[in-house]
């Protein structure tokens, strides 16, 4: 075959378009300097302890690289040396996780915690990435801390975000009108427990906070759905949460596997209306499986 | 080649690079200066010599070479709208992938005309553009010229009101701090569209013997006709009354307000930029020029250029704002003279550039008027910051006169569909607050231009009775 050098180069032009057209992402990432999150298989990490946390600081840049920033302090109780300390920030979504190492900076939290067996001063995280290479998706914002070999586990920072077309936010939790979840009343567990407060948020919205774990079980990686329905309606409404700690509960029971059971969401007050009986359905989703609650009887 | 054709050649592609900044200024007559568009024809002039320069080294030819410096020009300067149709059909589309894709099609197309050589039709194609940007700029300038005519011929309105002063030699007159906070929502529109309680300001203001109305309203929600109105005391200029930015300025230019201090012995502090006094517009000291300016920004804000933008000339917004708060902390109490003070005060108007805690905010939330937080962060840190100044001035001097007041209330609020959700009459009512030597002033319910008209009354011992006005 003969290829005149004008059409050779023709075509290298096109290629050439072509690579950079699908790595222009990586390129801008690569030349602002900016970090980015890398795919893990979070089932790789070992988690073996409960994370104390605490995010100071935490914004959502909806710029060109999309970034984030986020600070604050984490630990895992330890009596071991923990010289390899790292945190990671670990954004969870649907399908993948992603991980972003964050920057160590020694804070000393023994005298603000002294009941807590906590080693050394590295305790201090803060980073800021870029998520120009997440797909879109809602993702949930994780602390992933290994303090050594013996102890490590994930923190739950009640946030996640989202990723679309407008680029990347906070995402607040919310009725979903596109969660499959049909509601299988015979298969209600004994085994879960659960417990939510209905709170006025602001004008337009309640806040629902609680927790719920299954019977010694973890509850590191659930996920935590809530179904409403008004009592003599067949319609129910799911919503979503995020999860956060809740070492109260997990003292309560005495059982450090439900201490990441917390979770809130926010319900519209048209949702929730004043002289009506509702039914509150809770719903853990374990790995694709779905485990549903007793319901809750609430009168608004 | 005619030389004609070269003439047209060169004249269209200065007509495009012109096009964009005559339409701005005479969609604008009335707010922007004729200097203003120089720079960035300039900048569009400039960007296009560079392509002409490169393309010319390969094509050799000035039709063909104008011809695709004409489409770079009509691309480049569009670039915002041919981003948003891209990311409209391709959603992941970022700046850099549409900067691409249109620099492909471009190198195709000089590719294209450089193996067809013919420059026949290029030529009509190259007078068909500078016919139709030729037509447009007329076309523009015509439609304008009234207003350009009447803004040449404005004329200074400083009206000559004589107040009698009731003064005496013996009479010393407190220093008086004027304070405009442009936007600052009212108690109750803060409540209604943002579920802030700002009582904690109110008890704060009322415990400093501040005489406070909850029921003030303007009679407009654009900041120059209130503002106007005030510095002139009396309902001078409306919304519908057809006067260009420009007229309206006039009336801002010795302003009977200044006059009236002046008059009664005051020395005038004025820190704004849109009044003057004696010849001189106010400023801020040590403050900083904006970058850009408006006019260029708004320009270039359609060009492939604006991420170069970024937020320089809010970044100077924001610095200059610091500064101002910094300069009202200085109180006048051994002045030998009476000091008056005019402050006019940008937030929390957008550009949102402070967080609750004055931190710089998010780079793409500067307008965002669907994100509640950010409207209020800039409103709470006003709040806080303003107490620190009063308290300053109540504690240092307090014998003086503080009037605190907004022009109008948050008025783009939007809901999450992003549709504005601000009654008029929200947006009217306004904060209006006088703190009168530590003693009562009834200025329940009062505009902010009867209230100055009270406060004045009172001060100089003037008969100045209300002035009525159609809301």
């Amino acid at each position: 075959m003969n290829i005149s050098k004008n059409k050779l180069i023709y075509i290298i032009f096109i290629l050439l378009f072509i690579f950079i057209l699908v790595f222009s992402n990586n390129f801008v990432i690569y030349f602002t300097g900016k970090k980015s999150p890398k795919e893990i298989d979070i089932n790789t990490l070992t988690f073996n302890s409960n994370v104390s946390l605490a995010v100071d600081f935490y914004n959502v840049y909806n710029n060109m690289t999309e970034d984030v920033a986020i600070n604050g302090w984490a630990f895992c109780e330890t009596e071991d040396s923990n010289e390899n300390k790292t945190i990671s920030v670990l954004l969870r979504g649907d399908k993948k996780t992603y991980s972003v190492k964050t920057d160590l900076i020694s804070r000393n939290l023994q005298d603000s915690f002294p009941d807590y067996k906590i080693y050394g001063t590295n305790h201090g995280y803060g980073t800021e990435f870029s998520t120009l290479i997440l797909p879109n998706g809602i993702y949930e914002v994780l602390l992933y801390d290994y303090e050594n070999e013996s102890n490590s586990g994930i923190g739950r920072t009640g946030r996640k975000l989202i990723k679309n077309k407008d680029g990347i936010k906070e995402y607040m939790p919310q009725i979903r009108d596109d969660i499959d979840i049909e509601l299988d009343l015979s298969n209600i567990s004994s085994s879960i427990k659960n417990s939510v407060s209905i709170l006025e948020f602001n004008e337009d919205e309640f806040l629902l906070r609680g927790w719920a774990f299954i019977e010694n079980e973890t509850c590191d990686l659930q996920n935590v759905f809530l179904g409403i329905q008004e009592s003599g309606s067949d319609e129910i409404d799911f919503y979503d949460t995020v999860s956060f700690g809740r070492k109260d509960t997990a003292d309560y029971f005495s059982n450090d596997l439900y201490y990441n059971c917390g979770f809130d969401t926010y319900v519209r007050k048209d949702k929730l209306v004043a002289g009506k009986k509702y039914n509150i359905y809770i719903i853990i989703e374990k790995q694709g499986n779905l485990y549903y609650g007793m319901p809750i009887n609430y009168s608004a | 080649m005619k030389k004609s054709d070269i003439v047209i050649s060169i004249l269209s592609i200065i007509l495009m690079c012109a096009f964009p900044a005559i339409f701005l200024y005479t969609r604008n007559v009335g707010e922007a200066e004729l200097y203003e568009i120089f720079m960035p024809i300039l900048v569009l002039l400039f960007i296009a010599a560079v392509v002409f320069i490169i393309i010319y080294l390969i094509l050799r030819n000035v039709v063909n070479t104008t011809f695709c410096t004409l489409i770079f020009i009509l691309i480049f300067s569009n670039f915002a709208i041919v981003e948003d149709i891209f990311k409209s059909i391709f959603n992941n589309l970022k700046y850099w992938h549409v900067l691409e894709i249109l620099l492909f099609i471009f190198i195709n197309l000089v590719i294209f005309i450089y193996k067809k050589r013919s420059s026949n039709k290029l030529i009509q194609a190259n007078k068909v553009f500078c016919i139709i940007f030729g037509g447009l700029i007329i076309f523009n300038l015509i439609l304008a010229i009234p207003n350009i005519v009447k803004k040449l011929g404005a004329e200074s309105n400083n009206a000559s009101i004589e107040y009698i002063t009731q003064k005496d030699e013996e009479t010393t007159f407190p220093n008086f701090y004027y304070i405009l906070l442009d936007e600052y929502s009212s108690f109750s529109s803060i409540k209604k569209y943002y579920s802030y309680d700002n009582s904690q300001f109110y008890d704060f203001l009322k415990d400093l013997n501040f005489n406070v109305s909850l029921d003030s309203h303007n009679d407009s929600i654009d900041t120059i006709t209130i503002t106007t109105n005030i510095l002139n005391l009396d309902y001078v200029i409306s919304d519908g009354d057809g006067l260009l930015h420009a007229e309206k300025m006039k009336y801002r230019e010795n302003p009977p307000m200044f006059d009236l201090m002046f008059k009664n012995g005051y020395e005038i502090n004025n820190y704004s930029n849109l009044v003057s006094w004696d010849g001189k517009y106010g400023s801020i000291p040590d403050s900083y020029d904006s970058v850009f300016g408006d006019f260029m920004k708004m320009v270039l804000d359609n060009t492939a250029l604006y991420p170069l933008l970024v937020a320089k000339d809010e970044m100077v917004d924001r610095q200059n704002t610091l500064i101002l708060l910094d300069c009202l902390k200085q109180t006048y109490e051994s002045s030998v003279t009476p000091v008056f003070t005019y402050a006019h005060l940008a937030i929390p108007h957008a550009p949102f550039v402070f967080d609750e805690e004055g931190n710089m905010t998010n780079f793409s939330e500067l307008n965002d008027w669907k994100n509640k937080s950010c409207y209020l962060g800039q409103y709470i840190f006003t709040t806080n910051r303003i107490e620190e100044i009063v308290r300053n001035i109540v504690t240092k001097d307090p014998d003086s006169i503080i009037v605190l007041q907004s022009d109008h209330s948050a008025r783009w609020t939007q809901d999450e569909n992003g549709n504005e959700i601000v009654l008029n009459e929200d947006a009217r009512s306004v904060l209006n607050a006088v703190y009168y030597r530590g003693e009562e002033l009834d200025i329940d319910g009062l505009t902010n231009v009867n209230t100055m008209r009270c406060i004045f009354s009172r001060l100089f011992s003037l008969n100045l009775p209300e002035v009525e006005v159609n809301f």
